[in-house]
């Protein structure tokens, strides 16, 4: 899976998480960047992100993720 | 690992306190107190039958309020915190705040984690106590 692949299923994952079709994300979208980034949904993201890829974030590895660029590569280590 | 308590967000805790003691058997209520480390006041509520319910108010669960969501989360008493994590994390959950002591319960240490099933409070058991 290339990581323009996996871009797009995250992209995927964010507009059915934040119920907007239109949404468009980047490397640098972060939580100050979609008004209903808060805490529930980000555990709604991993836990989405998690179940589609197959994969599980280790503890305490979820504190790195600080945009949508750095969550895809910790996710692409992980293939 | 024993069921503990429900955890009710609410905005205002003395109103929810005037509801449930009204409705239920309350026997036993403790102080309002302000958790710094989970930034929310909290009320622990002990009912006739043995049940418990926590109170939660402030900056932890605005959103929940904001949207009428009143279940926060279930708690569950543990005796190795440590090694319910690690089981629950392998059964998909994911950890929110590791075990940090929690005012409300003398400084047992409580952790919590999304699941499933929502929220889950995990307790350390209070071995001296039964």
């Amino acid at each position: 899976m290339t990581r323009e692949e996996v871009f797009a299923t995250v992209q995927d994952i964010f507009r059915d998480i934040f119920d907007d079709q239109t949404l468009e994300i980047t490397d640098t979208t972060n939580a100050d960047d979609i008004e209903d980034w808060d805490s529930m949904n980000h555990l709604n993201l991993v836990s989405a992100i998690e179940k589609k890829f197959s994969i599980r974030f280790a503890l305490g590895e979820l504190q790195t993720l600080n945009n949508v660029g750095a969550m895809i590569d910790l996710m692409i280590q992980k293939f | 690992m024993r069921f503990h308590h429900i955890g009710i967000a609410c905005l205002d805790i003395p109103e929810a306190l005037e509801f449930v003691q009204k409705s239920f058997d309350v026997i036993e209520t403790t102080d309002i107190i302000f958790d710094k480390k989970q930034d929310a006041d909290l009320c622990l509520l002990e009912l006739a039958d043995g049940s418990h319910i926590e109170l939660v108010s402030g900056k932890a669960v605005e959103k929940l309020v904001a949207k009428r969501q009143s279940l926060y989360h279930t708690c569950w008493s543990v005796n190795d915190i440590e090694q319910a994590i690690e089981a629950l994390y392998r059964n998909g959950a994911i950890l929110i705040s590791p075990p940090t002591e929690a005012i409300l319960f003398d400084n047992r240490r409580v952790a919590f984690l999304f699941s499933e099933i929502g929220i889950i409070e995990l307790l350390e058991e209070n071995l001296s106590a039964v």
